[in-house]
């Protein structure tokens, strides 16, 4: 594939959002940034992001959610999980719904990037 | 009974003796001292009095023998001409008075009132008594929930602002690792990062996110707490924790709950802390209304909880000013309109909610602001 890779960010905090896209986009990709999963959902082009950096504590629709509905709607994107504070129960489900990784805050940039990386290639 | 008849002439004790029933057991002493000295060893029912003795006469020798024995009560025997100073005594907390010669039936009946008053007198002091100790201890009860309430609030505040400040540190080191990665890639640049300080600098960010997260985990630790409670419980206790500061304010508050249990899988103490939090934030609303409206301002918080699509829902209304949604979020952290807000309530009851999996939503009305809360309902 030759096209660049399209990374999809939802995150509710807005430094972290877009720091986390300078990140992506330093490494050579594309990032589009959504501060909810209600804004992600409203986009047009789902089925063009390789992959979905998304944010466990979001406002509104959560992650788990997030996934299903994306699940529904034929729309499933690969994803890596990001979290400050989760619990076991959560994370087991969230793995049951094939996120790729679960990550815990503080997230390491390089080892999400290299995630990232192996996902989209 | 015990009666203790204070009377120097022969001639009253007999007639007193002949009033009284037979199961009366009479004391007789003549002088005022021997009754000073007879009421600190024996008890009686009743003493009647006589107030010309030979060591004392008048009113003194009520008050002194009241004095001395405060918790019997004492019937005077006066003489017909004598008769305002039995009123005088009376006024000193005498029971009653008799007129000597005049001892029949009815002044026996009189004596009976006074040892019954007397008895009804000290019940209702008792019962006076206990009533302040049993406030004494709500009052230190509500105390003790006022701290513990207090406790979990720091807590609560450390926590939010813990989180808080993880945010713009996680930035701080996803930009680090831009720039490294930019410098990196282009090494012609001459003020490329040295890796060492680099190093540091990621060092230093990890550092301060391991203290956050040790704070974080040190003030919550009560996720093991969660409990299957009726939500409407909850409701109904907190508000009667608040229900002083609500007569404060004059406000009217109307509950209205669902008959049947709504439960939910909860830390209450957590959620009682949203709801003092909302019921406050709405009595501020009021107060602050009333600032422009003056007294016409309805002083009205109503509460509602009731079920909806498995989820159970607490909404609580204010008549205030409303708030000023289009502004800035309400539930963003240090975001305020009181002058000496801190602005962390409601972040924390956002935090809160949403670790119980459920959300918190304002909206503005005509009339005033309604904040829901949700959670998911717990079947057993």
């Amino acid at each position: 594939m030759n096209s660049i890779p399209n990374i999809g960010i939802v995150e509710d905090n807005d430094s972290v959002r877009e720091s986390l896209q300078a990140l992506v986009k330093v490494w050579g990709y594309h990032a589009f940034a959504f501060s909810s999963a209600e804004e992600l959902l409203a986009c047009k082009d789902l089925d063009r992001l390789d992959c979905l950096i998304l944010d466990f504590n979001l406002p509104g629709i959560n992650a788990q959610e997030l996934i299903s509905e994306l699940d529904q709607l034929d729309q499933s994107v690969p994803t890596i999980v990001v979290s400050g504070t989760i619990d076991a129960a959560k994370s087991t489900q969230l793995h049951q719904s094939g996120v790729i990784a679960v990550l815990g805050k503080p997230i390491p940039g390089t080892e999400l990037m290299e995630l990232v990386k192996t996902t989209v290639s | 009974m015990r009666v203790l008849l204070v009377e120097d002439e022969s001639f009253d004790e007999e007639a007193v003796r002949r009033l009284m029933p037979n199961d009366t057991t009479i004391h007789c002493v003549r002088t005022l001292r021997d009754a000073v000295k007879i009421v600190t060893q024996q008890s009686f029912n009743l003493i009647l009095l006589d107030l010309g003795l030979p060591d004392s006469s008048g009113l003194d020798s009520f008050t002194t023998l009241r004095d001395s024995a405060p918790l019997v009560p004492i019937v005077v025997l006066t003489g017909l001409d004598d008769e305002h100073l039995a009123v005088l005594a009376i006024r000193e907390g005498a029971q009653d008075f008799l007129v000597k010669g005049y001892l029949d039936s009815r002044a026996l009946r009189s004596l009976g009132f006074a040892v019954e008053r007397d008895k009804l007198t000290s019940d209702l002091l008792q019962e006076q008594a206990k009533a302040t100790e049993l406030e004494g201890d709500l009052r230190k009860r509500e105390q003790e929930l006022a701290h513990i309430s207090r406790v979990a609030l720091m807590g609560e505040v450390t926590a939010e602002i813990a989180h808080e400040i993880s945010q713009p540190l996680q930035a701080i080191a996803n930009l680090m690792s831009t720039i490294e990665m930019i410098a990196q890639k282009d090494q012609s640049t001459p003020a490329s990062i040295p890796p060492e300080l680099s190093k540091q600098i990621h060092l230093a960010i990890q550092l301060a996110q391991r203290i956050l997260s040790r704070t974080r985990g040190f003030v919550r630790k009560s996720d093991a707490q969660r409990v299957s409670t009726d939500l409407v419980e909850i409701v109904k206790d907190t508000l009667l924790f608040v229900d002083f500061e609500r007569k404060k304010h004059r406000i009217e508050l109307s509950l209205n709950a669902s008959d049947t249990p709504l439960n939910v899988l909860v830390d209450g103490v957590q959620i009682q802390q949203v709801i003092v939090n909302l019921l406050r934030n709405a009595t501020d609303a009021i107060n602050e209304a009333a600032k422009e409206s003056g007294p016409i301002q309805t002083r009205q918080i109503g509460v509602r909880c009731f079920r909806r699509d498995q989820q159970v829902v607490v909404e609580v209304e204010d008549s205030g000013s409303g708030i000023q949604l289009d502004a800035e979020d309400p539930f963003a952290p240090f975001v305020t309109t009181k002058p000496d807000g801190l602005g962390m309530g409601l972040p924390i009851c956002m935090r809160i909610m949403r670790s119980h999996d459920g959300q918190i939503k304002a909206k503005s009305t005509e009339s005033g602001t309604i904040i829901e809360i949700t959670l998911p309902e717990h079947s057993q």
